[in-house]
């Protein structure tokens, strides 16, 4: 593991927008938050996987909002990574049906930074739901997708670190990747019913 | 939505028009009810490519910060004479549970294999509670009555092999240990599948991952039983997170 770097909160949100070497925040949030919200899980009835599991969600959601242009530093960030991680794990608990232990744990007590994030979470369960669909992709298409979409390289980059002919082959099978991918998603059964939702 | 209007709507949100094109474009989502609900699948489309590819990114840093935390550096305090006392015997003891630490690492590690993974993880498919249950062929029966070598006979001699006559012959090759005829057929249904409806895909995926451990291909198995290790929505999600995570990073030490 590389030596930590120190970001303050303000920092933190700033390189994480920057989007380049992410990897540096990333582990920096996990070097300093990650062992303290564990805990913080585990006391409200996580085993140490579903700790480590919601902590890591946590970490994509907040990688997710704080890109957001809308969002405002208000709390400081242990603070909005806890409430981040309590309400990613009461919708866990909710899921699971443990309804007794969610009345006891959760409903008393919720501050108001929590409130402030269930909305965001709330939007994020449909995303981290249908996350899984573009492993329905072969690899090499999902490659492409994310080297063009999420690494932003052009075409001609993209060609170096794939085995294809030209630009154009790659952007004819990134044209193709992405309208199956829509495909799929169409027919998934949470997007119909955002349909319906917005149809009514 | 015609083709040719699809790839104007992913040129469009490539930034790739200019000019009249982009004006054209972008008038085709004002007005066009289709193209305009097209387009916000596409950028949902994208928003999800971007999100697993963050949480790729994000487990590669937590499993850089699990290895990492691992390590952890002793400091030498300085202090009194009893202070002193106590670090020397914490010393002692600290060696003593490092050394107990590491003597089961190291069992743990030889003991470890793509076998012995697979062994403790392999479960018969069960047939009864499978789809289709009622439209019993030949093949279906041999494979309820656990002949095998039947199984084999009856799929080698029909003429038109469904997915489901693949994955089971691909079971019974399990059963027999024959994995690398198992992981061709495994395969053969997830490509079959690219054509067709999900038939047996998440079956074939898990079965395909303990087919590539039982023939010591471990890189492969522990590639697949990754990804379904994090698709929750995948049929052997818990099955393939109840294998413990310490023997697929021994298996990876080990590649």
């Amino acid at each position: 593991m590389k030596a930590e770097e120190f970001y303050s909160d303000e920092q933190l949100v700033a390189a994480i927008r920057q989007n380049e070497n992410l990897n540096k925040p990333l582990l920096f949030i996990y070097q300093n938050y990650s062992e303290k919200l564990s805990s913080f899980l585990i006391s409200y009835g996580a085993s140490e996987q579903e700790a480590q599991d919601v902590f890591q969600e946590t970490v994509v959601a907040f990688v997710d909002i704080a890109k957001k242009d809308s969002y405002r530093l208000d709390a400081k960030i242990g603070t909005f990574l806890t409430a981040v991680a309590k309400n990613i794990w009461f919708n866990e608990v909710k899921k699971k049906d443990r309804a007794s232990f969610r009345e006891k744990q959760f409903e008393k007590g919720r501050d108001q930074v929590e409130a402030d994030v269930s909305h965001f979470i709330n939007e994020r369960e449909m995303k981290q739901q249908m996350r899984s669909l573009v492993y329905k992709l072969e690899e090499p298409c999902r490659k492409i997708l994310m080297l063009f979409y999420y690494e932003n390289l052009s075409m001609k980059e993209i060609v170096q670190h794939l085995p294809y002919e030209n630009e154009q082959v790659v952007r004819n099978k990134k044209s193709k990747c992405l309208q199956h991918l829509t495909s799929i998603v169409k027919s998934h059964p949470l997007m119909a019913g955002r349909e319906n939702k917005k149809n009514n | 939505m015609s083709h040719s209007k699809e790839e104007i709507l992913i040129d469009y949100l490539d930034n790739r028009l200019e000019g009249a094109e982009r004006l054209e474009a972008e008038q085709l989502i004002r007005e066009d009810a289709t193209a305009a609900q097209e387009m916000e699948t596409l950028l949902f489309s994208v928003n999800l490519i971007r999100e697993a590819a963050l949480l790729e990114q994000v487990m590669d840093v937590r499993k850089e910060f699990s290895s990492g935390a691992k390590v952890v550096p002793f400091q030498k305090k300085e202090g009194g004479a009893v202070v002193k006392s106590f670090s020397k015997n914490f010393l002692r003891i600290a060696a003593m549970v490092l050394l107990l630490l590491g003597a089961g690492g190291v069992y743990k590690y030889s003991a470890t294999t793509s076998s012995s993974v697979y062994n403790e993880n392999f479960a018969s498919f069960d047939l009864e509670t499978s789809r289709g249950a009622n439209n019993d062929g030949e093949l279906e029966k041999a494979y309820r009555s656990q002949n095998w070598t039947s199984v084999k006979n009856i799929f080698s001699t029909q003429k038109e092999k469904t997915i489901k006559s693949w994955f089971l012959a691909g079971m019974a090759d399990m059963e027999l240990k024959n994995y690398a005829t198992a992981i061709g057929s495994f395969k053969e249904v997830i490509n079959q599948n690219k054509n067709s409806d999900a038939y047996y895909q998440d079956e074939a995926e898990y079965y395909l991952a303990l087919a590539y451990l039982g023939a010591n291909q471990s890189g492969e198995g522990l590639a697949l039983l990754k990804k379904i290790r994090n698709d929750k929505d995948h049929l052997y999600y818990k099955k393939a997170r109840a294998i413990p995570a310490l023997d697929l990073k021994m298996l990876e030490l080990k590649k």
